[in-house]
């Protein structure tokens, strides 16, 4: 219960943060204007956030990006195939990372920001995305031993490639995505010797 | 002040980058300083800082591209020794993690101050990346497939290297030659065969 609001309070005061940011950017957003745009203290800001300015970016950074994968996580969570699943997910991934407006903002004015929590979730990241599609790669005909665990690595790490980078493909055309689902991401779990 | 001539310009941005890439091999990333950049270079800093006007992370960034040269560089001589897609392929993947692992300047890149390749290396760094790299293999895939292809082709085995570069797997590691090819077998391979296949692609 008491977590529960505390964590609502954190989120109030981060949500505030990505307004804020929004409207001044990274440089002139003081934590004054947080606890304007937020309804909090400046007391109360510092309660949850110690560090100030500086901690409550690097929260930022790792809310929105949690946030994120919650996002991806619905739009493809009633998805049937492995197919689906990815051709949805990189339609919607793609989407969403071009509409978080706050996190293009910091990469641009103080990518040193976002540095460390790259680092950090990189790792973790592809965990996320591959204990995901595991199922799907098991009811694949993949088995549930170390085969298909390696494939869902491979394969999260592909999505998140195609996430980050989309090349030469256009992420924003369905047809081509499911083109590129097709041709380069099931290919690569068909080839997997079963 | 009078700006020199932007060929000087270039020159002496050669200079620094080079500079930075000898004094990361022979006393560290972190204990690299501007200063020493300069004085390895011997150019002035304030010449310096005309080339780089944001200082270490700049100049940090660009020798962040003349690695990935020189991995491109040292991988083209090992692909054009091939000539079936495969080899291309196990050989490439293979040269990247080998240039990867014995190069003293990307050792430090990665392991002391990984946020520099990760923030160059991601969004528009990692397009970047794609595009030379699918450009420079192009012309050995497209020995086994057409152009376009090819471009597509190389950007897929690019992704894949860029990925265990990045965040490497203990339980694929790609200085064991018989994981890379269980890689190029499993995955590899196959999304290149059914890309060629495609019958959509015009």
């Amino acid at each position: 219960m008491i977590d529960a609001r505390r964590e609502s309070v954190r989120e109030r005061i981060l949500e505030g943060t990505s307004r804020a940011i929004c409207v001044a950017g990274v440089r002139r957003t003081s934590v004054e204007d947080v606890a304007r745009e937020s309804g909090c203290s400046r007391a109360t800001i510092y309660r949850h956030f110690p560090g100030g300015r500086d901690e409550l970016l690097d929260a930022l950074v790792a809310f929105e990006h949690r946030r994120f994968f919650l996002r991806l996580g619905a739009a493809v969570a009633d998805a049937v195939t492995l197919e689906e699943v990815m051709v949805r997910g990189l339609l919607v991934a793609h989407r969403a990372l071009a509409e978080l407006e706050v996190l293009q903002i910091v990469l641009r004015e103080q990518p040193e920001v976002l540095e460390p929590s790259l680092v950090r979730t990189s790792q973790s990241t592809l965990e996320l995305v591959a204990e995901f599609l595991l199922p799907y790669l098991v009811k694949d005909g993949l088995g549930d031993g170390p085969v298909a665990q390696r494939t869902s690595r491979f394969m999260a790490r592909m999505v998140l490639s195609y996430i980050s980078a989309p090349g030469r493909w256009d992420l924003t055309d369905p047809e081509e995505v499911r083109r590129l689902v097709e041709c380069e991401l099931m290919a690569s779990v068909r080839g997997v010797a079963r | 002040m009078i700006d020199e001539p932007s060929e000087q310009g270039g020159a002496n941005a050669v200079r620094v980058v080079a500079a930075a890439i000898d004094c990361i091999a022979a006393q560290g990333l972190r204990r690299t300083t501007v200063e020493d950049i300069a004085a390895a270079s011997g150019v002035s800093r304030a010449t310096l800082y005309r080339s780089f006007p944001g200082g270490r992370e700049t100049i940090l960034a660009a020798v962040v591209d003349a690695e990935i040269a020189r991995l491109l560089a040292s991988l083209e001589a090992v692909v054009a020794g091939t000539s079936d897609l495969r080899d291309t392929l196990i050989g490439g993947i293979g040269e990247a993690a080998r240039f990867v692992a014995t190069d003293p300047v990307i050792e430090q890149l990665l392991f002391e101050d990984p946020a520099v390749v990760l923030t160059h290396l991601e969004f528009e760094g990692m397009d970047r990346t794609l595009a030379t790299a699918s450009l420079l293999l192009q012309p050995y895939l497209a020995r086994h497939m057409d152009g376009e292809a090819a471009l597509r082709a190389g950007e897929w085995a690019t992704r894949v290297v860029l990925s265990f570069l990045l965040v490497p797997d203990d339980d694929q590691d790609l200085l064991d030659r018989a994981a890379v090819e269980r890689l190029v077998d499993d995955h590899v391979l196959p999304g290149i065969v059914a890309l060629v296949a495609d019958p959509v692609r015009h």
